[in-house]
């Protein structure tokens, strides 16, 4: 949400970070008041797509400690 | 690095040298990291505080650049959904947390557990998402109530996650003193872990409260916002942190003042009730101190 007030909301993708762009939170935020029928889908898909990075960000990060915690027991 | 080799003397100069430089080093880096908290407190009062007065707190929105406007019904509206999500959310993952750490070698308790991670790290926005398609479009109305629930799915994890570490804090000791007195598991849980472990619960729920009274997302596709105060929880409801993003980011100077003295006001909140809720049960707590 604070990223959405910021980032300017233009859907483009530029290689310089100092134009405006948008992040998949943005666009939920901006486009849901709106949005309707397919469109709405759409919308909500986007979260779908968040939920993944999510979830596979936390599951990564999850194996990360794991391995680690491993290492350490097995030299201990 | 080379001088190391030299002269002994040297080498307790150099390394003296070196730990001060980095001393120096993490200070700066403690500064980097205290100043942007600083940065915004005092952004938030020389700009906020102009805004404020009573009426700011007791009146009404009004349109932009109409004077005399207030943010009455978001104090409402964000102090109802919050304790919408904190009865909901509550007793909920009290029970979870004390399931992670008191049979903590369950496998059902491991995976939740995980889950129960995974939920902490989800993007709030897609709470709101949810609760929007299962609540928002089957009752075709925007409402407090939604709000509540996307609210409490935020409060949830950290509640769960906060009471679990704070129970297993407390010496294993004294569970087995209570288990040796031919105390049932339950009662152990409930009269010995429970009310050793009661500060942490509390700061833990406290941490959700102010983690939910600053979401602004999953409120913001729930509850939409509203002009007046909502007549009953099923209507749609302003609060302080939808109010601060539409008035923020709006064209009219008079709205973004007001946006000012409503972040002003979000801020103190959770101090207030913070100092609140710590002095009561603190007392609370001397007062069974005593009775014991």
């Amino acid at each position: 949400m604070a990223v959405t007030m910021v980032i300017g909301n233009i859907p483009n993708i530029t290689s310089n970070l100092f134009s405006a762009g948008a992040t998949l939170s943005s666009l939920i935020a901006n486009e849901f008041g709106e949005a309707s029928g397919v469109y709405q889908s759409a919308v909500i898909e986007i979260g779908l797509i968040l939920f993944f990075v999510a979830l596979s960000v936390n599951v990564l990060a999850r194996l990360l400690l794991w391995r680690m915690t491993r290492g350490t027991r097995v030299r201990a | 690095m080379m001088k190391q080799s030299n002269l002994p003397t040297s080498i307790s100069l150099w390394r003296k040298i070196v730990n001060k430089f980095m001393t120096i080093l993490v200070l700066i880096a403690v500064g980097l990291a205290v100043i942007p908290l600083f940065l915004i407190l005092g952004d938030v009062f020389v700009k906020g505080a102009p805004a404020l007065s009573l009426g700011f707190l007791t009146h009404l929105p009004t349109p932009p650049n109409v004077p005399g406007g207030g943010i009455a019904n978001a104090i409402v509206g964000t102090f109802t959904m919050v304790g919408i999500a904190s009865l909901i959310s509550v007793p909920i993952g009290v029970a979870a947390g004390i399931f992670f750490s008191e049979w903590s070698s369950s496998k059902l308790s491991t995976v939740s557990s995980f889950m129960n991670d995974v939920l902490t790290g989800f993007p709030s926005i897609v709470l709101g998402l949810f609760v929007f398609v299962v609540i928002v479009s089957t009752t075709k109305q925007f409402s407090a109530f939604a709000g509540g629930v996307a609210l409490s799915f935020v409060m949830l994890p950290i509640i769960a996650r906060t009471t679990s570490e704070s129970l297993k804090l407390v010496p294993n000791t004294l569970r087995e003193a209570s288990m040796a007195l031919g105390i049932p598991r339950w009662k152990t849980v409930i009269r010995i872990v429970i009310s050793t472990g009661k500060n942490g619960l509390l700061t833990g729920i406290l941490l959700a409260v102010a983690r939910a009274t600053g979401e602004t997302a999953p409120i913001l596709i729930t509850a939409s916002t509203s002009i007046y105060f909502a007549k009953s929880i099923f209507q749609p409801t302003a609060s302080l942190t939808v109010l601060i993003y539409n008035y923020a980011t709006s064209a009219s100077a008079s709205w973004q003042t007001q946006a000012w003295g409503a972040a002003l006001v979000l801020i103190l909140i959770m101090p207030a009730l913070n100092l609140l809720v710590k002095l009561t049960v603190g007392r609370n707590l001397a007062g069974k101190r005593l009775e014991m």
